[in-house]
Parts: C-alpha cells; structure tokens; sequence
C-alpha cells in the first residue's frame, strides 16, 4: 500500500486530509512541523508528501529546499492557504509537484495524487 | 486556556490561516510583491491584557484601518501598520506627484481601501467556511497610539477572543499586523460554528 506523509501544524487541517486520502486507500503518517517531516523522511520511505508552507519552527519553503538538498526522490505536493503566484513559483522552483490551495478539495486532491502514485 | 478546547483553537487557527492566504494574494496583486505570512496568534483573555500584546509598537502614533461587524458575529478587525509602514504601501500604490494637500487625503483614502479590501477578505473567508454572512460597518481610519485605539475594548468587562497575524512585503520595509476581537456574546456562536465544523 502507497504511504503518504501529510505535514501540517494544524491538527484540524492533518484529519481532513487524512480522511480524504484514507478513504481513497493509502496508508498515511502525519507530521507536525518541518523538522518532524525532515525526521520521518530520514526514518521511513514514503510515496508522496503532503506539505503546508505555513508553520512554525520550520516552514514548507525550508523542507522543500532541504529535500532538494538530499536524495529523497519523493514527490511533494503543496497545500496552502497562501494563493499568491509568486508562492505557486518558489514551490515549484524548490521541486513541488504542485501547490494546491487550502481548503483542499476531495476531487482536486485526489486527482493529483492518483497522478503522482 | 479555558473557554475553548485546543481542538476548537486549532480549527479556528487554520481558519484565519486560510483567510490570511487568500488576503496575501489580494495584498499581493496589490502592490506587485510577495507577501510573507506569520502562523495566526490566538488567545482568550480579558481585554486589559491586549497593550501589553502591542508593546512593539511602543507609544508613537500607528496608522490603523478597523472594520466593525455586528451579525451574525458582533466584533472589530483592525490593520495596524508603524507610521512608516504605512507610508512604504501608500508610496507604493499611489502617484506622488499629487501637491500635499490632496496627498494627504489621498493617503488616508488608500489606506483605508487597502484595510477594507483585506479585512473583508479574511473576514468573508471565515464567514465563507462558517456558512454565515457577515455585515460590515464601513471602514474606519486611525492615526493613534495603540492604547487608544484598543481602550474601548478594555472598558467592556466580558473576554475577548484575540487573534493577532502579521504579516509582511517583501522587499517594501512593509509590515502589518491584523487583530480580531470577538466580543463574548458572539464567542459561543464561534464555539458552535467551529464545533459544527469538526464533527463534519
């Protein structure tokens, strides 16, 4: 079974897409912050992250630029409330795969994610 | 905190996190920059406390846009910017070959948009996900120390939800900062929208 990793401070924001996906048949791990993302990534191997931008101690501009750095080789898709372009490009610039806004919705996540896996 | 579950704070934060994104990218097209955002501060407190909260502005004059709404929610969105601030964004959106009279009127006009365009923003993205539609009184503008802007507040003897965000432009030497106060009569309304919102 595909494992995705969902890397967000909000607890709330972590169950939403948790559900979404579960549904959907993938086995999920969650992550709380940059650091933890970084640290699970190191311990386990994971099909696909789900990374918000917006957290405290390390942000998703921060993950993204360390997975670049390493030989990670795992797509990450991000999920943001930030709808700026210029937020869209510096994701994709560090290697996203896509940025999706927050709320996510159901049908456009999966999509992507069936796309990805 | 009392009054409201960690779960029920959480929910609320991203909430205010989805609707600073959404002002980010109005802000954004605005003044032609990215926009930087901070996680949202929330607390439940009495409103004594909220000058001590906004000490880094120290006791100078800040310029500030507030949005008063009274239902289904009652309560105040205010956009605080230093003075310098405040001149960065309006140099940024306006022609300075205006004579200084009608600059000043000009200046105040701005900024009063700019506040309206971006409390409205996050304000209707919470009423968005609240399912409610929020009633605005028309935009306010202040050039006043921080105490006197939040007083009022002060002189109520309820508890305020108090949410803080800052936020800042890049390559502007351009801050701001967004507080929320909810006044408690319209608190326990939140408490079940954000409940609501869970169990679904």
């Amino acid at each position: 079974m595909k494992q995705i990793l969902i890397v967000d401070d909000s607890t709330f924001q972590r169950k939403i897409v948790q559900k979404i996906v579960s549904a959907a048949g993938f086995q999920t791990e969650q992550a709380s912050n940059g650091q933890e993302c970084l640290q699970a990534l190191e311990r386990e191997r994971f099909d696909l992250v789900l990374l918000d931008l917006n957290m405290p101690e390390m942000d998703g501009f921060q993950v993204l630029e360390s997975m670049s750095g390493n030989e990670y080789a795992v797509p990450v898709i991000v999920l943001t409330a930030d709808i700026q372009n210029t937020t869209r490009q510096r994701c994709m610039n560090l290697g996203a795969e896509n940025v999706l806004n927050k709320p996510p919705k159901q049908e456009e996540l999966l999509q992507e994610v069936d796309r990805l896996l | 905190m009392e009054d409201i579950s960690r779960e029920q704070l959480d929910a609320l934060r991203e909430m205010v996190n989805i609707g600073m994104g959404q002002a980010a990218g109005v802000l954004n097209e605005m003044v032609n920059a990215h926009v930087d955002l901070q996680v949202p501060e929330l607390q439940v407190y009495d409103p004594d406390r909220m000058s001590t909260d906004l000490e880094c502005y120290g006791g100078g004059a800040v310029s500030a846009i507030r949005l008063t709404f009274d239902e289904p929610f009652s309560g105040s969105a205010i956009l605080l910017f230093s003075q310098e601030s405040a001149a960065n964004l309006v140099n940024l959106l306006v022609d300075d070959t205006t004579d200084s009279f009608d600059m000043d009127t000009l200046r105040v006009g701005t900024l009063q948009e700019v506040g309206n365009i971006v409390l409205n923003t996050v304000l209707g993205t919470l009423g968005d996900l609240w399912g409610e539609h929020i009633q605005f009184m028309p935009p306010e503008y202040f050039e006043e120390d921080v105490e006197s802007i939040v007083c009022e507040y002060k002189n109520q003897e309820n508890r305020v939800l108090y949410i803080k965000t800052f936020f800042g432009v890049e390559q502007h030497e351009l801050q701001g900062e967004i507080i929320f106060i909810f006044r408690i009569d319209t608190f326990q309304k939140i408490l079940t929208k954000l409940e609501e919102f869970i169990s679904s």
